[in-house]
């Protein structure tokens, strides 16, 4: 078994070059490296794209449907997309690929989503944070610019303690709060994230200042739990599933979930509303295309989408999960969102949040690069002061003048390079800067062209057809 | 026991490993990405099938990134960047076959050592991992910070240089503590993308592949050589006389590891360079580390591979992943109808036995794959040198690319071939850039919010037992040289 890893990439090259055999032949005419471009494109086209324009153009999905997902493999959302991957690919019979675009707190992923192209073969994952982010002014993104399709998914927040905590209700921790402002530290993730503007939003329904709690940044729920555990930070705020084994095993005690009614998935756990707050804070999932999405494959999605949901295979998934069922289309997931945003406004100014975040005892995040740029210009003002007097360099100067220029011919082949990765695809651009350069360094034209074609084809074939990496197609959109 | 050696299990564990080796060797594909490739597969097999699966990638792809660190100098993961130091020096020499199977079998090790920790003292050591909050971790990053001072061969002050450049590079991007752009004038030209900050491993990427490509045509010699010297064949008894001789080396890294990769705001990349700084400073060939030496290549990879054991600990005691690949495995266990935690772990149950069982049998089986992978590598080696290198431009493009998707991630791994070139032609070294880079965030988020939670007070930093300890420890680092030398002239 093991023999045939060695082998793998050899083996692979083997086919290759015997499916590639042909190519000196045909291209025996064209003897400019100008042409080398052209005819690796037929190959290309011949050969790895086949099986695209097999099914021609009109019909949806004529290609890969890419799945942006705006958080990082592991996690829920990543978990959620990569289930609608499957299902979509089952239902339509084309491939669905997630794609993991993560940071900026989640902003780069939802800014990728709404402006892909709109054409469908494109579906964002929008979560909660879409209907915050703008008012933290870290996006300018807002449900207004996607074409909402479905939501699936809805997890309240809760207030959650250790199962040692003295306090036994929500009433009785809001009392905590009231009496020692400022004692009690709380964290679920960075401030001004989800889970802080719901807890926000908590302690200004039951009349508390926001600030009476000390909220503490972690980078996302599952950190937050481990502090909490091991006893510094006093409480967490986050969605149910996200604490569900420390909860079934008796670590995690939840003091209320911020919803209405209670879930489906833990009618045991009490809501803050039966308590006397009457708050809501849901975290949410859906799908979404990006704006000027034609309504025909809106409609067809939206039609797909709906028969998933309703399947005995979705609800499974979501409950194995935790993940509470909730299903909006269209337009009602719209004027879900229309809602949402208006509430996340009141908070982000009742906590005072739109005016910029300081937290007491914090430096600030100017502090670090001010203390790095004094650092820096001390220690190379030093270095540079020592250096004169021992002269550690020494080249002959016409052997620098030659190589300055071969490097500088370098970089700039490999900036030609990846430029023309954006523009005409990463197959056309990598056939023609593997034969160009192969071919300057001294082979011969056609082992040259023959080697660009053959590590393309083996590329393409360990990432996009093993991996599933989507390769850049460039924005000229060639068909290769 | 006897159910893992189904073929229905064994098979796809095999071909886990052997895609774990692709993976590993080739840089911006990392086993988090491969673990959530096999997941969704992983449902239609045996729970069991799709565990050793995942625990079989994870183990390999760490070894797996120690190949083309060592021969070509460009690390396949993060955690194989130390490799790049005595490693590469060794495979210059025509020693890297050799340097290689050192390497695998410590990694073989160090598993070992961090699976049986797990089994053994798994609880204490979750328990222990807990006591680290704020400060604990900003001390522990400090701590891995200052060993660029003993990674860098020659000027200490460009050492420091080099760290606090990676440590500005890793603050682009936006503020983790306030969550709000950090540069926004940065941010306002530049694109959404910039908001996210350069990502690890385009820069790496860029910094060893590219900066490798820049450096070949430096070099005079022809295009149709090949890349590394040829070499003298490496026998494994050799090797076992040169752990023997080490012992203690291999076994004080693997307990390192496995204690940082059982603290959830670390892994196998801090540790690495924290067992390679340590054996360098107690080492008495100390001034050799860095020009090809076997306790180079022996320290980081048994940490390592034993510090991926080590993140199993808190995942499996609490049930909360410690990093993405334990993340991913606690969401498909749930899958399975196991509820990964506390109940799980004290009951000793079948699942958690197949998990220690896996885990064993893997450190085994990644030895002959490990070899295998190593002698596919060398046989790739053997084309001229001019393919390589557009091959390592394509992978390198490819891999900055995949991680997320981005051309960003392309343009910023090219920008950083230059920096890196540059950086070495000034002789500067990149080991304390890499260290800044990956450590500069940690200890400063950690320090700003243990600022936040003691409300700007400084006095727990200097006064929790944990914080005294590495303060401790971080004293006797830079004092202990100085006395020893005064000692031996007195």
């Amino acid at each position: 078994m093991n023999s045939s890893v060695a082998n793998f990439p050899a083996s692979v090259a083997g086919t290759a070059g015997r499916e590639f055999c042909s190519a000196p032949r045909l291209a025996v005419r064209f003897r400019a490296a100008s042409r080398v471009m052209l005819i690796s494109s037929v190959f290309m086209s011949a050969t790895l794209y086949s099986d695209h324009s097999a099914d021609a153009w009109g019909k949806y999905p004529n290609k890969t449907v890419t799945i942006v997902c705006p958080w990082s493999p592991g996690g829920g959302t990543d978990r959620v997309s990569r289930f609608w991957a499957e299902a979509l690919k089952d239902e339509f019979g084309q491939p669905f690929v997630v794609v993991n675009r993560t940071g900026g707190a989640g902003a780069v992923g939802h800014f990728a989503g709404a402006h892909a192209a709109p054409d469908g073969h494109t579906i964002a994952v929008i979560t909660f944070e879409l209907c915050t982010m703008h008012r933290m002014k870290i996006s300018h993104l807002t449900y207004r610019d996607y074409e909402c399709l479905l939501q699936m998914n809805a997890d309240p927040a809760a207030i959650i303690v250790r199962a040692d905590a003295p306090w036994q209700s929500l009433q009785e921790w809001l009392d905590a709060i009231r009496t020692a402002p400022g004692k009690i530290k709380m964290s679920g993730t960075a401030t001004g994230g989800a889970w802080d503007l719901a807890r926000a939003g908590l302690l200004r329904a039951a009349e508390i200042p926001i600030d009476s709690v000390v909220w503490v940044p972690h980078p996302g729920a599952a950190p937050s739990v481990l502090e909490l555990m091991g006893g510094h930070l006093d409480a967490v705020c986050c969605s149910v599933p996200e604490i569900a084994s420390q909860l079934e095993s008796g670590q995690l005690r939840v003091l209320a979930v911020m919803s209405n009614e209670r879930t489906v998935a833990y009618p045991n756990l009490p809501t803050a509303k039966e308590q006397g707050v009457s708050w809501e804070a849901v975290g949410w999932r859906g799908l979404a295309l990006p704006k000027g999405t034609p309504s025909e494959i809106v409609e067809q999605l939206k039609e797909t989408c709906l028969k998933i949901t309703a399947s005995k295979k979705f609800k499974t998934f979501m409950n194995k999960n935790g993940f509470g069922i909730k299903v909006r289309a269209t337009d009602e997931f719209t004027d879900f969102l229309e809602a949402q945003d208006k509430q996340w406004q009141e908070v982000v100014e009742a906590a005072g949040y739109s005016q910029g975040l300081s937290t007491v005892g914090d430096p600030g995040p100017q502090a670090l690069p001010w203390l790095l740029l004094i650092g820096l210009s001390i220690a190379i003002g030093w270095e540079s002061v020592r250096r004169t007097d021992s002269a550690d360099e020494q080249h002959s100067s016409s052997s620098i003048g030659g190589m300055a220029v071969r490097l500088a011919l370098i970089a700039l082949a490999l900036t030609v390079y990846v430029v023309a990765i954006s523009w005409i695809g990463f197959a056309s651009a990598t056939v023609t800067f593997v034969s160009l350069t192969t071919w300057r360094l001294g082979a011969k034209w056609w082992v040259a062209l023959l080697t660009g074609t053959i590590l393309v084809t083996i590329v393409w074939l360990l990432f996009v057809k093993l991996l599933e990496v989507q390769l850049p197609s460039g924005s000229l959109g060639l068909p290769f | 026991m006897y159910e893992l050696l189904d073929p229905n299990v064994i098979g796809p564990w095999i071909i886990a490993m052997a895609f774990g080796i692709f993976i590993g060797a080739t840089p911006g594909l990392t086993a988090t990405m491969a673990v959530a490739l096999i997941v969704p597969i992983s449902f239609h097999l045996d729970p069991n099938a799709g565990l050793a699966m995942i625990i079989g990638v994870s183990f390999t792809a760490i070894f797996a990134g120690d190949i083309p660190a060592t021969y070509l100098r460009i690390p396949g993961t993060p955690a194989s960047a130390a490799a790049t130091l005595d490693g590469h020096e060794l495979a210059k020499k025509g020693k890297g076959q050799s340097a290689l199977l050192l390497d695998l079998f410590c990694s073989c090790i160090g598993g070992l050592v961090g699976v049986t920790l797990l089994i053994l003292i798994a609880s204490p050591l979750a328990k222990f991992a807990l006591k680290f909050s704020d400060f604990e971790y900003f001390w522990l990053g400090v701590l891995g910070l200052s060993m660029s001072a003993f990674v860098s061969k020659g000027s200490t002050i460009k050492g420091l240089i080099a760290a606090m450049l990676g440590i500005l590079i890793g603050t682009v991007g936006m503020d983790v503590v306030t969550g709000v752009p950090r540069y926004p004038l940065l941010e306002s030209i530049g694109s959404v993308e910039l908001m996210r900050g350069f990502d690890f491993i385009p820069v790496m990427i860029g910094l060893f592949g590219i900066a490798e490509v820049f450096r070949n045509v430096q070099q005079d010699t022809s295009w149709s050589d090949k890349c590394v010297p040829d070499e003298a064949g490496a026998s494994v008894s050799e090797t076992f006389l040169t752990i023997w001789k080490h012992k203690l080396l291999v076994l004080r890294s693997a307990v390192i590891g496995t204690f940082i990769g059982a603290l959830p705001g670390a892994g196998a990349d801090i540790a690495a360079w924290g067992s390679y700084g340590m054996a360098q400073k107690t080492s008495p060939n100390a001034k050799d580390f860095g020009s090809g030496i076997e306790e180079g290549v022996i320290a980081p990879t048994s940490a390592n591979n034993a510090a991926v054991a080590g993140a199993w600990i808190p995942a499996l005691v609490f049930g909360v992943p410690g990093d993405a690949v334990t993340a991913i495995v606690l969401g498909a266990m749930l899958m399975y109808n196991i509820t990964p935690g506390p109940q799980l772990f004290a009951e000793n149950s079948a699942q958690v036995q197949a998990i220690f069982s896996i885990a064993l049998i893997t450190q085994f089986l990644l030895l002959p794959a490990g070899f295998l992978g190593i002698k596919a590598f060398r046989l790739l080696l053997k084309l001229p040198r001019r393919l390589i290198l557009s091959a390592v431009v394509v992978f390198s493009v490819v891999g900055a690319y995949a991680i997320n998707n981005s051309m960003f991630d392309v343009y910023v791994m090219l920008a950083f071939g230059v920096v890196g070139f540059v950086l070495e032609s000034k002789k500067v070294p990149l080991a304390p850039l890499i260290l800044g880079l990956i450590l500069g965030e940690l200890v400063e988020r950690k320090l700003r919010t243990g600022l936040i939670s003691s409300g700007g007070d400084l006095t727990p930093m200097f006064t929790r037992p944990l914080c005294l300890f590495m303060i401790a420890i971080l004293i006797g680092m830079f004092v202990s040289g100085p006395i020893a030398k005064k000692l031996k002239r007195a």
